[in-house]
């Protein structure tokens, strides 16, 4: 166990975990990890993992960002043979262009993903909403919640992706970072090292110039358009609202766009347009009459073209939530279930209506279809405080219908979900407060 | 000249040492260049002092914290405009004819701001009231409030604060409680006249963040539309010159029926439905010397637009009032045109006046500040406009540096390495001055844009010259002429060091010692103090909770630390509270000796005296609880750690200490225990690739005993816990790490928040991230970033609750690295020259001394309030400002106690507070707890003949857990009393029915810190 300079072997063997090997292995490790954590953290939904994120729209699920990395992590591994520490370089840039790539697709490429997160943070906004007004006990928020996240401007987009990153993005980060400098401690002559880190920083740059200039350029003609509708010029307001578009799509995805937009073809009196209707139900919606929004939203719909999913799903989806919302504030709980349900049909991703309807359907007596409501929410649901609510209002059910023992039963599972704080599921299963 | 050429050569090279020369000189340019900017490009947002001109700040007789101060006030016509301006001690809630208005809040300081009330002001007879709630003791609360109203006519009437008001010390009710202090209908007539404050000269006026241009005046001008009413697109414009940057820009707008407001060609806002509102933006940022043009476009399909404006724009030379109309010009026929460019082809009027306001389109407008929206191209403008002034000083800096680094060599015959060493060291002293001058932007004192002066600049560029002259003609400083005379100063002065560390220490007691008693113990506190009691009585620590005798399961140690000053002291507050005036005095000394160990005396010296006037350690180190004693013992450990990796753990006396000591941090609180962690990864990170320490037997021996130690108290306390049904079990029913991270009430940025960035331990995160680049060659400071990093990842991540007290053992290490970068850091500036380069030194001396005073002042109120460097600065974590009372427990307690009678019944919401300061001596206890929303630990009670349902975890009273079960009890009893301490979680702890329940029934008889005793005597 000693070797000839009388120190322990294995001692050794374990200091040698200190040098560049350990780095690359340690890099390499979270590389390979990254994949199975998730990489955006969807409110309600719970994390997206780098398995199931495609690294661009148009290629096969399977190339994903999960795969990319875990191949640097292998590459990186290679690379713990001296004659290869060179591919550390290669491995390292790789994972580093990779995490960058993510900030960039997610916030200027194909921005319509972090819209629909951002989205989906708005449901969970109005589901708090909700609960706060209609069951007291249930005030649960996560610490990091942020509901003045907005979309609308690169900037914005840039911090919504950091927020909405998790684990999986850190690890592929952190592990670039130890390979890099594994390299960079590595013996490879310092020409080599200077030499790769200029090809990548070129690369990077031009990289990041080529997509940004133009997300840059588009965003600049929008806020032209806007001090264009606001001076009353709007066929110039037009012009340079389109302009924008055909530099960056990802404008159709934004409600603000649309709105805006639609604001300039109706003060010209461009009815047969989809966004003149989208700006006269917005604006019917600012009063609550949404009903004539909802009206407002089909006409948009018959007038659209290439938007029409956009509207459909973004527009009439969330006036048919608002108008349920406003509905049972009233009292009007059969009439808001209908808008919920009509609002299911118009766009599956408004899961928060599964969640409204639990509740609309248990102050109905209609306990099994609020059962079933509250499955449906938390089988879509990937968010351990929007699933203890949940299970407590299914618990609620349950305890209706005297079935005590499934009551109990989600109950538990509700304090199981949230253990701290949960007092909703505490005092229902202590018996008070109901 | 040659000789000292030949001096110069002497000077040791290094390697290197150029790359970090460099960073003196970019930083002062940067400084200078961002001064510049907000100098003489943009004034920088600032605050603004109210008129309160004949008001008198009152107060009243009683020094309690809470003062209900009412003004009835006759008004015989519509009101168009009204406003308040009040200046309140701490924290203020405005109310007019019952309806909460405001409120604002600012710890130690006379909160200011001013307020729009118009609308909620009538004809008739109003009532003005306003809440004025004190958080530190001594003095009763203090108000100052100027208001106006103006009637229909324009006509201004002032009313202010004197003696014609009233005021009631406690929260005061009528009829079924549901009548509102400040309603017109509540009979005031009882209440006490005010007296003159005498509390309100002790703070100073901190000035409101609202400007008063707007709102503190009545609203004046004519609504505007263009001549030809039929059209419905409109677009007003209004042109002005600036003489240079505006100091303040705010334009109040509304219109007919939507509006949009341009400035200078950018968008700012769009506002689509009117109100009867003036929106109020700050447009300063906007606007630039020269030509500005704002824009507002209204759009109406079927009224006739129609705009009304009011603005104040100040330039510093002269204000420009925008409801002028004379200045706005209007037009109709935008909507063909493709560029504004082309205006004057475009047929512009003068708009028309339409109605004098408050009359119609839409009567009585109230205010709002609105944010405004920067476009990408504004935002890009202004950065780069910025960049161009920070870069172009930075390179004037380093091109100056340069040249005159060049004449020096030149003149000196030395090396040009040398020469810019030299130079670069001579930029610290003005970089000194102006962080130090940038720094006070934070005192509370100031206001936001006091370093933004071309005097300063000015007076760090003539220092920078100055030193240059100095060094060029060499003129000598006999103090730093370093050899020998550097050597017999440093000797001399070593009876010096431990003379200031006694003195810290015994200055640190007093200040410990002083008033100790004067602030109730809080509840954790409190629980000590029972199981102290505990300790007498039985012989172990434990308490008598109802039924049970409950063992200490956590904190074991903290009893015994107590019991030996209650023993001379006396079993109360001061007696209870010594032993961490003892544990603080001598942590002065003890971090004194790790930072000698670690980087010299100096820095030991340095943190020493941080240690003994940070406002933080000193709240910890003047309680009962475990926090100070525990870092006492952690510093222990490090301390024995470092001495024996200094060893290779060669030792034994240096490392079965470092067992010992953890066990005692341990045992103070379990959760010290992630030190544990940080102890095997700072020696890696001290000690990698040697490993040869694993070899060591006295190392695993004292790891042996440490875990020994855990599992014997957990054990333990899994032992005693087991006999208990415990509902609702916290931090008590922790035993080991839990990965939290996965948990959705998961925080990874609470440590952040509350240990990085709070007021005083702002400067010292922002000197650790400047040493961050000293970490890499210096073991000790790596040693402690690492001992603070791990816990605090730990606690982050693997403990499932967070508190601002958790942490706290870790401050003194921040302290010290902090101190260490410091002193390290110019210790390798000093190393860039030589001894003979006489001048170059004394300025680094000069600067360290500077900094390491700028650090010390930076930490602690004795010369500045740097409030506002915390990340919410009106109201900071608890314990973090001085002199604030959290929950005064014992003045209620014993209020009740002395008025309460035999067939009373009492309900607390902390019951041991109660037994402890009502019940101790006189048999006294309360009779139930209530939390209906069970947010309180409890146990259910098994024991035979116990009460059948739920008990409290400290005193053993039965809780109420409902509405039913409150009003059944009450129902048997004639007069009943609800100590509501900590009156904070009164609302969180219950639903609704029962606070309105308690609200309407019964009648707050007393009120003190955050404390409210409630009587219903039916």
């Amino acid at each position: 166990m000693v070797n000839d300079n009388g120190k322990s072997r294995i001692l050794e063997f374990l200091g040698r975990g200190f040098r560049i090997e350990s780095l690359l292995v340690v890099g390499a490790v979270l590389l390979m990890l990254s994949p199975f954590l998730g990489w955006l953290d969807r409110p309600i939904r719970g994390w997206l993992t780098g398995l199931h994120m495609p690294l661009a729209e148009n290629l096969p699920p399977g190339l994903s960002y999960g795969l990319f990395s875990f191949s640097a992590g292998l590459m990186a591994l290679l690379a713990v043979v001296k004659r290869l520490r060179w591919v550390s370089a290669l491995a390292g840039a790789a994972a580093l262009g990779l995490s960058l790539h993510f900030l960039l697709a997610y916030s200027i490429i194909n921005a319509k993903e972090i819209i629909a997160i951002n989205e989906l943070n708005h449901q969970e906004e109005r589901i708090i909403a909700f609960n706060k007004k209609n069951l007291p006990m249930t005030f649960m928020v996560n610490p990091t919640f942020d509901p003045t996240i907005t979309t609308d401007t690169i900037k914005s987009r840039l911090y919504a992706t950091i927020h909405f990153s998790t684990f999986g993005w850190y690890a592929s980060l952190l592990g670039s970072v130890f390979i890099i400098m594994a390299f960079c401690r590595s013996k490879v002559r310092i020409k080599g090292k200077i030499i790769a880190f200029i090809l990548f920083v070129t690369l990077m740059v031009w990289y990041v110039s080529n997509l940004v200039w133009a997300a840059i350029l588009a965003e600049y003609h929008r806020d032209g358009g806007d001090y264009l509708v606001g001076s009353g010029m709007y066929y110039s307001a037009i012009d340079s609202y389109e302009l924008a578009v055909r530099m960056d799509k990802n404008f159709n995805f934004m409600r603000s766009y649309h709105s805006n937009i639609g604001r300039a073809y109706y003060f010209i009196g461009r009815t047969d347009t989809a966004d003149y209707h989208i700006y006269k139900g917005n604006m019917a919606m600012a009063v609550d009459d949404y009903r004539y929004a909802i009206f407002c939203y089909h006409n948009a719909i018959i007038n659209s073209h290439n938007e029409g999913n956009v509207v459909k799903n973004s527009f009439l989806a969330w006036a048919y939530i608002k108008c349920g919302l406003y509905e049972y504030d009233n009292g009007m709980v059969n009439s808001a279930v209908e808008s919920w349900k009509k609002a299911l049909a118009t766009s599956p991703f408004q899961i928060e209506s599964y969640y409204y309807l639990c509740r609309a359907y248990y102050d109905l007596n209609s306990y099994d279809e609020s059962v079933m409501a509250g499955l449906q929410f938390l089988k879509l649901c990937g968010n351990k405080i929007r699933g203890a609510d949940t299970s407590s209002n299914i618990g609620d059910s349950y305890y209706r219908m005297k079935r005590y023992d499934l009551a109990r039963e989600f109950y538990l599972k509700s304090l199981q979900l949230v253990m701290n704080g949960n007092q909703r599921a505490l005092m229902s299963l202590v018996g008070v407060g109901r | 000249m040659s000789g000292s050429g030949g001096e110069c050569q002497k000077v040791r090279t290094k390697s290197g040492r150029l790359r970090f020369a460099i960073l003196p000189v970019v930083l002062l340019g940067f400084l200078v260049g961002y001064f510049t900017w907000f100098t003489f490009f943009e004034y920088p947002p600032h605050r603004y002092h109210l008129d309160f001109e004949g008001a008198t700040p009152i107060g009243m007789a009683q020094d309690m914290p809470d003062g209900y101060f009412v003004k009835e006030l006759f008004i015989p016509g519509e009101v168009a405009d009204a406003w308040v301006a009040i200046s309140a001690t701490d924290n203020y809630e405005l109310w007019v004819n019952r309806k909460k208005i405001a409120a604002d809040s600012f710890y130690a300081l006379n909160v200011t701001n001013i307020h729009d009330v118009t609308g909620h002001l009538r004809r008739g007879k109003n009532v003005i009231g306003v809440r004025v709630n004190l958080r530190e003791l001594g003095g009763g609360p203090g108000l100052l409030l100027k208001g106006g109203y103006a009637d229909l006519a324009g006509n201004e009437h002032l009313f202010v604060s004197d003696r014609t008001w009233v005021v009631s010390p406690s929260f005061p009710s009528q009829g079924q409680g549901d009548l509102h202090w400040s309603s017109r209908q509540f009979d005031h007539s009882g209440w006490e006249p005010v007296r003159t404050a005498s509390n309100f000269a002790k703070f100073s006026i901190f000035p409101s963040d609202t400007p008063p241009y707007l709102v503190g005046r009545a609203l004046t001008g004519y609504w505007m539309g263009h001549p030809a009413p039929s059209r419905r697109t409109v677009y007003f414009v209004a042109s002005f010159s600036l003489g240079g940057p505006a100091r303040d820009a705010f334009i109040g707008l509304t219109g007919v029926s939507s509006y949009d407001l341009n400035v200078n060609e950018v968008s700012v806002t769009t506002n689509v439905l009117y109100e009867q509102k003036l929106d109020i933006y700050n447009i300063a940022p906007l606007l630039h010397p020269g030509v500005n043009t704002i824009g507002i476009g209204i759009k109406s399909m079927d009224e006739v637009p129609a705009l009304f404006v009011q603005g104040h724009i100040d330039d510093g030379r002269a204000v420009i009032s925008l409801q002028n109309e004379s200045i706005w010009r209007v037009t109709d026929a935008v909507a063909g045109v493709t560029d504004l460019a082309e205006g004057d082809s475009l047929e512009w009027k003068s708009p028309v006046s339409f109605a004098r306001y408050p009359y119609l389109p839409l009567g009585i407008l109230s205010k709002s500040e609105k944010p405004i929206g920067f476009s990408l191209a504004a935002c890009a403008g202004r950065f780069l406009a910025f960049s161009s002034v920070v870069g172009l000083a930075v390179l004037s800096m380093v091109s100056i540096w340069l040249l005159i680094s060049f004449g020096h060599s030149r003149v000196r015959h030395c090396s040009i390495c040398d020469s810019l060493c030299i130079d670069s060291l001579l930029h610290l002293p003005p970089l000194i001055f102006l962080i130090a001058i940038y720094l006070l932007k934070y005192d509370v004192r100031l206001d936001v844009s006091f370093p933004f002066n071309s005097d300063f600049i000015v007076v760090a560029i003539i220092i920078l010259f100055v030193l240059r002259f100095m060094e060029f003609v060499k003129i000598s400083i006999s103090m730093v002429r370093g050899g020998k005379s550097l050597e017999t100063v440093r000797i001399s002065m070593n009876w010096l060091f431990p003379v200031l560390v006694v003195s810290l220490m015994i200055v640190g007691f007093l200040i410990r010692l002083h008033d100790l008693d004067g602030k109730s113990l809080i509840h954790d506190e409190i629980s000590m103090m029972q199981y102290t009691n505990g300790l007498l009585e039985r012989g172990y620590p434990s308490r008598t909770n109802g039924p049970y005798v409950k063992a200490m399961t956590t904190y074991e140690l903290v009893p015994f630390s107590i019991v030996v000053p209650v023993l001379g002291a006396g079993f109360n507050d001061f007696g209870g509270r010594l032993h961490s005036v003892f544990w603080g005095t001598l942590q002065i000394g003890m971090i004194f000796l790790l930072g000698r160990q670690m980087f010299g005396r100096s820095a030991g010296l340095l943190a020493a005296a941080i240690q003994t006037f940070h406002p933080w350690v000193n709240y910890w180190s003047r309680n009962v609880f475990h926090p100070q004693m525990a870092q006492f013992w952690a510093t222990l450990t490090v301390f024995f750690l470092f001495r024996a990796m200094a060893s290779d753990f060669s030792k034994k006396r240096f490392v079965y200490p470092i067992a010992l000591f953890f066990s005692l941090t341990y045992l103070s609180w379990e959760g010290t225990g992630f030190l544990l962690a940080a102890l095997p990864v700072a020696i890696l990170a001290c000690k990698a690739p040697d490993l040869s320490w694993l070899r060591n037997k006295h190392v695993w021996a004292s790891l042996g005993l440490i875990l020994l130690v855990i599992f014997i108290q957990q054990s333990r306390r899994i032992f005693y816990m087991d006999s208990f049904l415990m509902v609702n079990g916290k931090l008590a029913e922790l035993s080991l790490p839990q990965p939290f991270f996965l948990e959705p009430m998961y925080d990874p940025y609470f440590y952040f928040h509350n240990f990085f960035l709070p007021e005083n331990n702002l400067i010292l995160t922002l000197v650790l991230i400047a040493g961050g680049l000293l970490v890499f060659n210096n073991k000790p400071l790596r040693y402690l970033y690492v001992i603070i990093l791990v816990p605090i990842v730990c606690l982050s991540n693997l403990l499932p609750i967070y508190a601002y007290r958790y942490c706290f053992y870790l401050e003194s290490f921040m302290i010290l690295a902090a101190s260490g970068v410091v002193v390290t850091s110019f210790r390798h500036a000093a190393e860039w020259v030589g001894q003979e380069a006489t001048i170059a030194r004394f300025s680094t001396c000069l600067s360290l001394l500077a900094l390491c005073a700028l650090l010390f002042f930076g930490t602690n109120t004795l010369l500045l309030r740097l409030f506002r460097l915390s990340e919410n600065p009106p109201e900071p974590p608890p314990q973090y400002r001085e002199h604030i009372y959290e929950t005064d427990y014992r003045s209620a307690d014993q209020y009740v106690k002395a008025n309460m009678q035999e067939r009373d019944l009492i309900i607390t919401a902390r019951s041991y507070p109660f037994q402890y300061y009502a019940g101790i001596d006189g048999g006294i206890n309360g009779n139930y707890s209530l939390t209906t929303l069970l947010r309180l630990t409890m146990f259910f009670d098994i024991s035979d003949g116990g009460h059948p349902g739920l008990i409290d975890k400290f005193a053993g009273l039965p809780i109420i857990t409902s509405l039913d079960e409150l009003k059944e009890i009450t129902a048997r009893y004639d007069r009943v009393w609800y100590l509501s301490a900590p009156d904070g979680v009164f609302e969180t702890e219950n639903d609704v029915g029962t606070t309105s329940f308690v609200k309407e029934r019964f009648k707050v008889v007393y009120e003190t810190f955050n404390s409210k005793v409630y009587l219903w005597q039916k």
